[in-house]
This record gives structure tokens, C-alpha cells and sequence, in this order.
């Protein structure tokens, strides 16, 4: 399949949609884009990673059957912890979060190889528009760790709104961006004009997404009924959020979810009414307002300039989200755009942009920063007293990137010789309440207090990525770095050391993997119920196991579509 | 800045369509990853351009285009076009019905009638807010905007007549002193300023605010009161006056004086004269050590704080000045080995705190000696709680000698007893303190300031009931009344006084274990 039309790079780029609950890959060919299916077939893949006791890792959908079962093996949401320090340990493994995001994307990659029979060494990623540096950063040594380069981080919603605007190429007044994910929200404010896709502002919570709907629900569970003390706790995390994830997905359709849960041989029947989620939901919904009040003020829009409200994320689905919505901006949102592929769409549209495509000749794409950049200052206040610890604001947020500023400094002391820069993010006066990005010294020349002049020049390029360079103009030294963060700096070589670790890790063939799942799947059944249906899953699971023994493939596809039947069947009865 | 319209390679224009299809074109041509600074140029050219700003400058020297363009620019030129009309409007889903329209008149009429909002109608407004905030359609982004600026242009329109409304109405919209940033409306950054500026000024008014005396220095003339309370500080002065033209100008044109604040003004700068020199201060120190050792008495007359020393206190050496303060008025200290010339070797705590001071007011004699007497004052009383009981005696005893000086008057004799601290530092009682008890504080905290423990948490104290009873036969007060007046701060004044003096009577009589417990409760 020829990769693209304009493709002189000979390699494809492809676009990955790396969520917090599911991730999903597409590819942008003859002029449009496609999203490519897993090995089980299906378009989204669980952001979920399980490592077995004998160092097999399995990803996806047979993972997430697997957390239920062993929670101490599988993990899930770790994308809410990427660019921090914690680790996360799966028997003897310690992994950082953007270990896991490598083992998800090299899963994704090995898909898009099998659709298309090509090697993929070239990825456009999404993060959300408020990740900060740290964030996007970790994000882009997960690509290297899963062997791809990533061309560009693309903003979650702005994906969202290039596949929405590229639908038609028609102009477009400003339209709003609601991104409600697993696991963070974002809001952007983006316009068409001459196939010039604008985002003009975005804003977000980075801590607030689908996931904590499902916690709400957890949290009123725990507080009316007594679950026993004997299950591991994790165990009881991990039951507890697939039952209440369950029943948050059954409200979509019905006013009220029952779910019933089988812990240590006892049963427990959940339900929780339409009613009472939205009480339960209602401090979650009071934060979504505050990111759109900023980009509408950020952009200099009223409401009513808005021709468009465009929801994405999966989390959107949520009856009370739009319900929520729709009393917010007095009208009902757009559903012109599949709210779980969209983003996948547009970062394959961005891969069609960077490898010059020719059916996206005439489409351009500019994004802005949406957080306000710069240093920590001291200054002497009008009285003549020192005040330190303040934000001196460089890049403001809300610039369109690639954007390049300079401020200039001076030594605070009498022959000072080292000036040393913290770079912050944030948007209060002081840093204390900011986030520190980094820090870097540089050595000065030795004068009297505000003698000595430095350049601080920060670039934010299209990925959201900063550079800072200092210039110390009497000297003419200049120093540039990429910030770093101190604790997560690694060198190329240990980069290349820990990706021959994770590579080290065994995956599953394709073909055992749809067996693995099946398995998993009669599995986590298997400890849903009880009695009858418990054993009669056992045996079922017998019978699967010794067919696959046999290593007869057309019975081993015979069997797996019995199987998958019946299971289908009594999950069916369960939900209900 | 560049001039846009040849960036973009158009003629001047307010057609914004024309701009943004220039800038489409533009952009087209170039990568903005290889080559952000065109991109950067060509961004704020299109911004530039759609401001309005360049319409009618004239074009730099040298600018071929922009000089033809200005010859071609004689043509008419196109009305701009309000293009905010996206086709499909929204609809709100706000309606209002007669109760709104009702409540919406009232809170208009409370808002903008004349004088100062009364309590009732406070209260009134209070209610229409909260229940304008409570009304679920304000989840309605599009009715929430219009209700914000609705309340920002009422809240402005009289202000400060509903100013005590200010906070909740900031708090729901987030107003904060970024206001400016958002450009919702000019009345909404108006009214952060001017709501800060209030709360200063109520601030202010309050006698224990730093600035307190300056301020009303500015706003009424000469403060009044005794002599040192009169003292302004010029480097303060300075500040405020600096502080309020910068943050809240507005103050100036409506509290203070113009000619006063002229004079200050003056004054301020005029102190950057070169004063004596050092050799005139240090004879005058000299003259000053002898004439004060002369007067010097055995601590049985009175001294009075707020009347400085005959002398000058030295404004180059901080130790001069110390050793001058305690010759002045603990000179017991040289007698007991506690003189100043050894503190900064002894206690450097203290030598700091002193230091501080001397820095703070070493120009002006009076306001010197009475924060060095405030300090040690507010020293001590930190220590207090934690020093060996038997200074905790010499202290009762201080308070017997001093509620003797106070004679009958229960109302002094509580108000010492109740804040002692500030009674100490209330210029007014100078006269009551005894000298003694002056000293006993500067030698305790000479003595103790860096060393003692950390204080540790304790209890209420309970009297006994044992207790209770022998000073009920001494005082003739109830038992009850006597517990009341012991630990409730609220009890009478003179039930207050009389308990207490009699437990501090009491006290030697009581056996060391038990005088130790009641000794650190009652001088916590």
C-alpha cells in the first residue's frame, strides 16, 4: 500500500491518539484518513498493561480482563501519572509511566505494521493541550522507547478540530473544542479560514476526566455498603472500578445501573440511579466550567460568537455531560465527529501535514501555547526592598507557535558569578504557586550588581517543546538547553539501554493473542459469578484450553468463536 | 513594529477578509518550523493589520509600497463589515417571567438609590444575590456573562454605596486584579481597584495599622496625643505616599490634605542633607552618658518612656546607643553585670532585636527608646511561660507592686490584667510601671532570651476547690464568681481584679509542687 501520495520520505507517519482509557492509531492515505483496527479487530485499544509472572506483557483488552483477576499484574490510567516521578510495580518490574506508554505504543505499532505490511518509524502523538513540559516531554521518550520518532505532539483538541474542520474544508467561525477524556479535559477555541485551521485559545484541567465520574460512583458505593475486609485491596479497587466504569456506561442509556459484584464468594447488588449520579457528579461539573470561561476570555469571544460546540472524548458521552453542555451554551453540541476516533483522525491528518501529503496541500495548522512561560525573578519594590520569588513572564499564554522571545536580566549582586534560572509555568505572580520546568546555571563574568546583562531566550516550537538559550552579550558566550528535568534526565545511551529492556519483555505472537484474550475474558467471568455458571465457565475454559493444545488451527478458530458465543451471552444476562 | 501591509503585500484595508485571505496566502508559503520569525512577523502583521492601527499611520521612510499606497489610499475605502454574525444564532434557554423582572427592578433600585446602603437593605440585596446565584440557569454561560456584567456596571454605578457586596460578586465571577487581562468590561477592573483601595483605607483607620499615624497625619493634620505618639516616620511617610500614588491614586484626591501632603513631601526630600558629623554626635553622646549618670537614682522615680533621653542616642554606632538606653533607664544593669556592652557576646538574640530596632529608629530619639522598651516588653512575654519559677514569683511580685500603684480602679487594674503586654506598652500607663519591673524584664530576657526550652501545650487550669474556698473567705466572693473570674476572660472587671489579687497574695502561701502548676498556667 503506497504510503500517502506525496511521499518522497519513503517511510509512512502515522497518527496515535494515546489516551488515558483507550488509544487508537490511524493512517492518512489517498487523501484520507483511516483508522486501523487491532489485532482483535477493534479500533480502540485499552490503554492497559499487564506483565505476567513469566514476563510476558499483554496490551489492550486482554490486559484490562486481566486487572480484574490479578490486579497486582495489570495496570490501567497510568497516563495521569506521566511526567511525574512515581513508579509503578508489576511483581518484580518497577516502570515509570511512560515505560507503559512505550509497551501500549509498540503494541499500536506492531498493528499498523500487520495492516499495512510496512515498518512505521515515524508517529504523530497526541497529548492533551494542558500537558505541561514535563508531560509532553515523557510522552515523546515513550515514542522513543517504543522506537518511534515522534514528527510532532499534536494537541488533543486541536486533532479533534483539524478532523473536524478538514470534513468539509468549508470556512468557520470559531468553534469550541469540549474534550472530556479518561483522564483529563481540555478546551479549545479553533477557527477556519482558506484552509487555515487557527486554534486561538486553549485551556484545560489536566486532572480532571472520565475516570473520576467512575471514582464518584466508587466513593458513594464505599460509603453505603460494606464490602469485606478480607479482599486485597487492590483487588477491590480494581473489581470495584470495572463495576462502577459499568454501570457510569449503562447510564447512558437507562435511569438506573445494577451491577452485581462477586467478592470472596459473596455477592453484592450495586445500582446507582440517574439522580443520584448527577448529585454525586456535581462538583466534577462545576470544574468544567472554569477552563471554558478562560478560552472564551482568552480569545476575546462572547458566547454567542460560537458557531460550534464540538465534543470529543469519551467521556463526553455521559448524559449528564451534555446535559451539563447544553445548559451552558444554550444550545446543543455538534456530533458531527465520532467522539473516540476523531482525535486518532486528526493527529493522522497532522502525519498527512508533516509528510506534505498532496490532498492536504492547501490545509495549514497553527497552535498556540496555552500556558504562560518565563523565570523567577527578584526585584527591588518601590520602597527599596527585595522581593523574590516572582514570575517574570516571557512567552504569554495563548501565543501561536512556533514562537521565539527574548527578555532580559541582570545580576542582582556585586560580583556575582553564577546566575542561575528557574523556569517556570503557570500563571500566578508568584512562583511558588507555578510549576517548575527546570533549571540552569550559567557562570558570569564578575561586576558590580546589574552590570552584567544576559538574553534569556525561550522557543516553544509546534510540539509544545521549549528551548531556553542564554546570551550573555558582553561575553558573547551563549548556552543552550533543552530543559530537563533534573531527575528525569537521560542520556541518549540510557535511552537506548532501558529501550533494549522493554523490548526484552516477551509479547505474545498475533495469533496466540486473540486466544489469550478469549481465555482472559472466561477468566474474569469466572470470578464474576458463582455457582452454576462459575463451573460451567470452568469447564468451558477446559475444553478451550485442550483444543489449543492441540495446536489445530481451524479447530482452535472453531472453538475460540464457541467460546466468545458464550460468553457474549452471559455477559448479557450479568449487565442486565 | 514593521509595516504590515507590505508584509502582507496588500493595500491598506479595513476588510477584514481581505487581511485574513493575505495571511492565508502568506502562510501557505512558508514553514513555520524552518522559519518561525517570518511566521512570527507575519502573525502580528495580520493582527497588526486587523487592529485598525495602521489605517492612517504614515508608512516608514523608504517603503516603496506603503508610499504608493498611500497615494492609492486617497481612494474611498470600504466600511468594515461586522462579521460576528455566525448564520445560526444561539438560543438561550433563559426566559424571564415576571418574578425575575420584579426581583431584576428591585436590586437596581437598591443598588442606585441615593446614600449609604443601609442595613435592611443590605440584607435585601443579600437575599435577590444569593438567589440570583442559586438559580440554575446560571449554569447558562450566555446568561452568566450578561449577569456579570450587569452586576459590574450596578456595583460601579454608586460605588462604594454597595461595596460591602463586592467580595461575594468577585469571588462567583472571579474577578481578581488581573481583571484588566480579560476585558470583559472596564467597570469590573474599575471596581478591584477600588474595592483594594477601601480595604486599605478601613485598614488603615485602625489604630494598630503600621500606617496608621501617617495616615492620619495626611488626613487631619497633626496627629494628636503625647509627643512621641506624634513621631512620623519620614522613611514611612515616604512609602505610603509612594504606595498610594502607584496603587491607588484616586486615595490621595479623596482622603488626604494637598497642602499637607506638600509639606511631607518637602520634608522627605530634604532629608537627604548631610546632618552633623560624626565627632559633634559622639561629644554629644559623651555629654549626653554624663549629664544621664548624674540623674541616674536608685530606681524609685518614676520615668516616663515617651519623653526622650536628655541625650542624644548614637545614630553611627548601635552600641552607643544601646549602652546610652540602659544608662538612661535600667542603670541597675551596669551594677549587675548586664550591661550592653557585653550583650552581643552573651545573648545574640537579643543584640539582633536591639540591633533591629536601633536600625529602624536610630534617627529619632523617642520613637528609639520606646520601641526598645516595646521590644523587651514583647520579649519577655514570650519567655515568660517558660522561665524557673522562681522569676515567675519575682514577677507576681512586680504585678503586686505595680496593682498597687494602680490604687482601686478595677477597670485599669483588669485591662493590666487581662493583656498585660499591651497595658506595658501603652505609652499612656508609663507612669505606673515601676522601674523595677522595667528592669526585671530586661534582665530576663538578658538573662534567658536564647536558652530556655521550647514552651510546651497546657492545660486550662481549674483552681481547686480548696483553693476556691480560702480565697472566698478572703475576698468574700462566691466560689463560683471566683472560678469565673480566674478563667473566663468575659467575668467583671472588679471580680476580676479582686480574685486575682488575692491568688497572687496567696500564692507564697501554697506549696512549691502545686504553686509551680498554677504559676505557668496563670502566666502563660
Amino acid at each position: 500500500m503506497p504510503p500517502g501520495t506525496g511521499g518522497f520520505r519513503g517511510t509512512m507517519i502515522v497518527g496515535i491518539d494515546l489516551g488515558t482509557t483507550n488509544s487508537a492509531v490511524a493512517v492518512y492515505e489517498n487523501g484520507e484518513a483511516r483508522l486501523i483496527p487491532n489485532a482483535l479487530g477493534d479500533l480502540l485499544t485499552p490503554s492497559a498493561v499487564a506483565l505476567l509472572p513469566d514476563g510476558t506483557t499483554l496490551v489492550g483488552k486482554p490486559a484490562l480482563n486481566h486487572w480484574p483477576v490479578k490486579p497486582g499484574e495489570a495496570v490501567t490510567s497510568f497516563k495521569r501519572y506521566i511526567g511525574t516521578n512515581r513508579t509503578i510495580k508489576i511483581g518484580r518490574f518497577a516502570f515509570k509511566p511512560e515505560d507503559l506508554s512505550a509497551i501500549v505504543l509498540r503494541s499500536l505499532k506492531e498493528d499498523i505494521e500487520a495492516a499495512t505490511g510496512e515498518e512505521v518509524t515515524e508517529a504523530v502523538i497526541t497529548v492533551p493541550a494542558y500537558f505541561n513540559d514535563k508531560q509532553r516531554k515523557a510522552t515523546r521518550r515513550a515514542g522513543e522507547l517504543a522506537g518511534l520518532k515522534v514528527a510532532r505532539l499534536l494537541n488533543e483538541p486541536t486533532a479533534a478540530a483539524l478532523a473536524f474542520g478538514i470534513a468539509d474544508k468549508e470556512d468557520r467561525e470559531p468553534f469550541l473544542v469540549f474534550d472530556l477524556g479518561g483522564g483529563t479535559f481540555d478546551v479549545s477555541i479553533v477557527e477556519m479560514f482558506d484552509s487555515i485551521v487557527e486554534v486561538r485559545a486553549s485551556s484545560g484541567d489536566n486532572r480532571l476526566g472520565g475516570d473520576d465520574f467512575t471514582n464518584a460512583i466508587i466513593a458513594h458505593w464505599m460509603e453505603t455498603h460494606e464490602f469485606p475486609s478480607d479482599v486485597r485491596r487492590n483487588l477491590l479497587d480494581a473489581r470495584l472500578f470495572q463495576a462502577a466504569d459499568a454501570a457510569r456506561r449503562a447510564l447512558s442509556d437507562q435511569p438506573e445501573a445494577k451491577v452485581s459484584l462477586v467478592l470472596s464468594d459473596k455477592s453484592f447488588d450495586l445500582s446507582i440511579t440517574a439522580d443520584q449520579f448527577e448529585k454525586l457528579a456535581e462538583p466534577l461539573l462545576t470544574r468544567l466550567r472554569d477552563p471554558i470561561l478562560r478560552s472564551l476570555r482568552d480569545s476575546n469571544l462572547r458566547i454567542e460568537n460560537l458557531s460550534d460546540i464540538v465534543l470529543v472524548g469519551g467521556a463526553t458521552r455521559m448524559p449528564i455531560i451534555r446535559k451539563a453542555i447544553t445548559k451552558m451554551f444554550g444550545r446543543f453540541p455538534n456530533h458531527v465527529v465520532h467522539p473516540d476516533h476523531a482525535v486518532a483522525i486528526g493527529a493522522a491528518i497532522q502525519a498527512g501535514l508533516v509528510s506534505r501529503d498532496a490532498a492536504l496541500d492547501e490545509v495549514r495548522l497553527t497552535d498556540i501555547c496555552p500556558f504562560t512561560l518565563g523565570i523567577e525573578v527578584t526585584e527591588y519594590d518601590s520602597h527599596g526592598r527585595l522581593r523574590g520569588g516572582l514570575f517574570s513572564p516571557i512567552i504569554s499564554r495563548n501565543s501561536p507557535t512556533p514562537i521565539s522571545r527574548t527578555n532580559n536580566y541582570s545580576s542582582m549582586a556585586d560580583n556575582q558569578k553564577v546566575i542561575r534560572l528557574n523556569i517556570y509555568q503557570g500563571e500566578s505572580r508568584e512562583v511558588a504557586n507555578n510549576i517548575l520546568l527546570g533549571t540552569m546555571e550559567m557562570a558570569i563574568p564578575p561586576r558590580p550588581a546589574g552590570e552584567v546583562s544576559i538574553d534569556c531566550r525561550f522557543t516553544y516550537d509546534t510540539s509544545g517543546m521549549l528551548d531556553v538559550d542564554v546570551t550573555i552579550p558582553d561575553t558573547g558566550e551563549t548556552r543552550s538547553m533543552l530543559i530537563m528535568d533534573e531527575v528525569d534526565q537521560l542520556t541518549p545511551e540510557q535511552l537506548e539501554a532501558r529501550r533494549t529492556e522493554l523490548a526484552a519483555l516477551k509479547t505474545h505472537p498475533r495469533d496466540v493473542a486473540e486466544n489469550q484474550f478469549v481465555v482472559g475474558w472466561a477468566a474474569r467471568l469466572y470470578e464474576e459469578f458463582i455457582d452454576d455458571r462459575r463451573d460451567h465457565i470452568a469447564r468451558m475454559m477446559l475444553d478451550f484450553e485442550g483444543v489449543i493444545e492441540r495446536q489445530d488451527q481451524r479447530a482452535i478458530e472453531e472453538a475460540r468463536g464457541r467460546l466468545t458465543a458464550a460468553l457474549e451471552e452471559m455477559e448479557r444476562d450479568y449487565r442486565l | 513594529m514593521s509595516w504590515p501591509w507590505s508584509l502582507l503585500d496588500i493595500a491598506r484595508t479595513d476588510d477584514r477578509k481581505t487581511i485574513r485571505e493575505a495571511y492565508a496566502r502568506k502562510l501557505k508559503a512558508l514553514d513555520p518550523d524552518a522559519a518561525p520569525e517570518a511566521f512570527m512577523d507575519l502573525r502580528e502583521a495580520r493582527d497588526a493589520a486587523l487592529s485598525g492601527e495602521f489605517l492612517d499611520a504614515a508608512p516608514p521612510a523608504g517603503d516603496l509600497a506603503g508610499e504608493l499606497d498611500d497615494l492609492l489610499a486617497e481612494a474611498p475605502r470600504v466600511e468594515a463589515e461586522f462579521v460576528d454574525d455566525p448564520v445560526e444564532r444561539p438560543q438561550f434557554s433563559v426566559e424571564y417571567d415576571e418574578r425575575d423582572d420584579q426581583r431584576f427592578h428591585r436590586m437596581v433600585e437598591l443598588f442606585t438609590a441615593e446614600g449609604d446602603l443601609g442595613d435592611a437593605d443590605a440584607a435585601e440585596l443579600q437575599r435577590h444575590l444569593d438567589a440570583l446565584f442559586a438559580d440554575d440557569r446560571m449554569a447558562d454561560l450566555g446568561h452568566f456573562a450578561r449577569v456579570e456584567i450587569w452586576l459590574a456596571e450596578l456595583l460601579a454605578q454608586r460605588y462604594p454605596r454597595a461595596a460591602r457586596l463586592f467580595p461575594q460578586v468577585a469571588e462567583r465571577f472571579e474577578w481578581n486584579e488581573r481583571a484588566h487581562e480579560l476585558g470583559i468590561h472596564p467597570a469590573i477592573p474599575w471596581l478591584v481597584g477600588a474595592h483594594e483601595g477601601q480595604a486599605l483605607v478601613d485598614d488603615i483607620r485602625r489604630r494598630d495599622h503600621p500606617y496608621h499615624r501617617e495616615w492620619t497625619e495626611l488626613v487631619q493634620g497633626r496627629v494628636k496625643g503625647p509627643l512621641f505618639f506624634r513621631a512620623i516616620d519620614h522613611g514611612r511617610m515616604g512609602n505610603l505616599i509612594a504606595t498610594v500614588r502607584r496603587d491607588f491614586p484616586w486615595l490621595e484626591q479623596d482622603h488626604w490634605q494637598a497642602d499637607l501632603v506638600a509639606r511631607w513631601e518637602k520634608r522627605i526630600e530634604g532629608r537627604d542633607v548631610k546632618g552633623p558629623g560624626v565627632w559633634t554626635w559622639i561629644a554629644l553622646v559623651f555629654f549626653a552618658l554624663a549629664v544621664i549618670g548624674r540623674m541616674a537614682d536608685n530606681g524609685q522615680s518614676v520615668r516616663i518612656i515617651d519623653e526622650p533621653a536628655a541625650g542624644a542616642y548614637s545614630q553611627t554606632d548601635p552600641d552607643v546607643a544601646f549602652a546610652t538606653y540602659v544608662q538612661a533607664r535600667l542603670p541597675q544593669a551596669f551594677a549587675d553585670d548586664r550591661d550592653p556592652s557585653r550583650i552581643q557576646a552573651r545573648n545574640p538574640k537579643l543584640y539582633e532585636q536591639m540591633e533591629e530596632v536601633w536600625a529602624l529608629h536610630k534617627d529619632r530619639p523617642a520613637a528609639f527608646e520606646a520601641e526598645m522598651a516595646e521590644m523587651i516588653v514583647d520579649q519577655y512575654f514570650t519567655i515568660l511561660g517558660r522561665l524557673p519559677a522562681e522569676q515567675k514569683l519575682e514577677e507576681i511580685a512586680q504585678r503586686q507592686i505595680l496593682l498597687g500603684r494602680i490604687g482601686g480602679d478595677a477597670s485599669v487594674c483588669a485591662k493590666f490584667l487581662r493583656k498585660p503586654g499591651d497595658f506595658l506598652n501603652s505609652p499612656v500607663n508609663s507612669n505606673v510601671v515601676p522601674q523595677s519591673y522595667r528592669y526585671h524584664m530586661y534582665a530576663m530576657v538578658y538573662d534567658w532570651l536564647p536558652q530556655l526550652p521550647a514552651a510546651k501545650p497546657s492545660l486550662p487550669w481549674t483552681p481547686s476547690d480548696e483553693l476556691l474556698n480560702k480565697l472566698a473567705s478572703e475576698t468574700g466572693l462566691s466560689p463560683v464568681a471566683l472560678r469565673r473570674a480566674l478563667t473566663d476572660k468575659r467575668a467583671p472587671d472588679g471580680d476580676v481584679c479582686a480574685a486575682t489579687q488575692a491568688l497572687y497574695n496567696r500564692i507564697p502561701l501554697i506549696p512549691e509542687s502545686e504553686a509551680g502548676a498554677i504559676l505557668s498556667a496563670i502566666l502563660r
